[in-house]
């Protein structure tokens, strides 16, 4: 499987994530997407602890993922296809990792803490951060795995 | 069993915080990830070797950690609901059917989707089972946290070799 192949998997994957989470957004193109509701918010409530309070909230519709989450898997996508068409990160990924996970802890604690309020617009802007880090910390990872199964065989 | 007891360690954990709702409204989606770079720490502790860790080993821990965490998340969940006939479900299918009344959808499937949540909601608070319920648990942990631990797997060892390489270079 080449390094391509897997990328487009993976872009796969995210856009149903994606199109999943913004489902009750879509039900209005075509109405039999409703039976799909059940079985797509219980696969994410082993991803997602989908708070009503932390669902993030558009127009007059929700996301089934909490706002952080819905973040993640949004900064997830932005990254790859950053990737496939060509754009990269100046700046170190692991450093960047590091720093998004900082963000979003302290996130957590100020808001659980009560120093200010939950905010989904804050939550999901860490979760973008996150997201984006986290892709391209797995990209790096899968380049260097099959950089390891091609010196394996050779 | 021996040469994966970090991953059973790893995967335990896992799926107990996936059934603590504090646990899970604070680590979300991260639990398993988390649990496999325990698991890939607890197997370099173990096996005393601080040299860079192979991806193929990090996958592969993250993998049978997350495929643990689907058992025993799965065996919890079915089990804790069969004695309390109460879980996650119950509590959220008020709102589920609130958000499906107010959407202009067709009533005959309003109507169906309503009788499939009912049915399953009915038969958790009698009998503390649904097949359906029990069905879907099972394979949605099956997909996702092998998946997941993959994924923290890969990322887990790509943070431990980034650190060794810094190390071996300040001394």
């Amino acid at each position: 499987m080449s390094y391509k192949s897997i990328q487009l998997l993976i872009l796969f994957l995210l856009l149903i994530l994606n199109i999943g989470n913004f489902i009750l957004f879509f039900i209005q193109f075509d109405n039999r997407l409703a039976y799909l509701i059940l079985p797509i918010d219980k696969s994410f409530s082993l991803i997602c602890h989908q708070q009503s309070s932390k669902l993030f909230n558009y127009f007059t519709f929700h996301t089934l993922l909490c706002s952080r989450c819905t973040g993640i898997y949004l900064g997830g996508i932005t990254a790859l296809i950053s990737i496939l068409i060509g754009i990269k990160l100046k700046i170190s990924k692991l450093e960047l990792f590091y720093t998004s996970i900082f963000l979003m802890l302290s996130d957590i604690i100020f808001y659980t803490s009560g120093i200010y309020n939950y905010s989904q617009w804050i939550a999901l802007i860490t979760g973008f951060l996150f997201g984006i880090a986290a892709l391209n910390l797995l990209m790096i990872s899968l380049q260097n795995l099959i950089k390891e199964i091609n010196s394996e065989n050779f | 069993m021996k040469k994966y007891i970090s991953s059973f360690v790893g995967g335990f954990g896992a799926g107990v915080l996936q059934i603590v709702p504090v646990a899970k409204n604070l680590a979300c989606c991260l639990i398993v990830p988390i649990a496999s770079y325990i698991a890939i720490q607890l197997e370099r502790r173990a096996s005393k070797d601080n040299n860079k860790i192979p991806l193929k080993k990090g996958i592969m821990i993250g993998l049978i950690t997350g495929l643990y965490a689907a058992l025993f998340g799965s065996l919890f969940e079915l089990l804790i609901t069969f004695i309390t006939h109460n879980n996650d479900f119950i509590f959220a299918m008020s709102g589920l059917q609130k958000v499906i009344k107010d959407f202009p959808l067709d009533e005959k499937i309003k109507a169906e989707i309503f009788s499939m949540i009912s049915k399953v909601a009915s038969d958790i608070q009698r009998q503390g089972f649904s097949v359906l319920y029990s069905f879907s648990i099972i394979v949605n942990n099956f997909i996702i946290n092998p998946l997941f631990g993959l994924i923290g797997g890969l990322i887990s060892v790509q943070i431990i070799n980034s650190k060794i390489s810094k190390d071996t270079t300040e001394f």
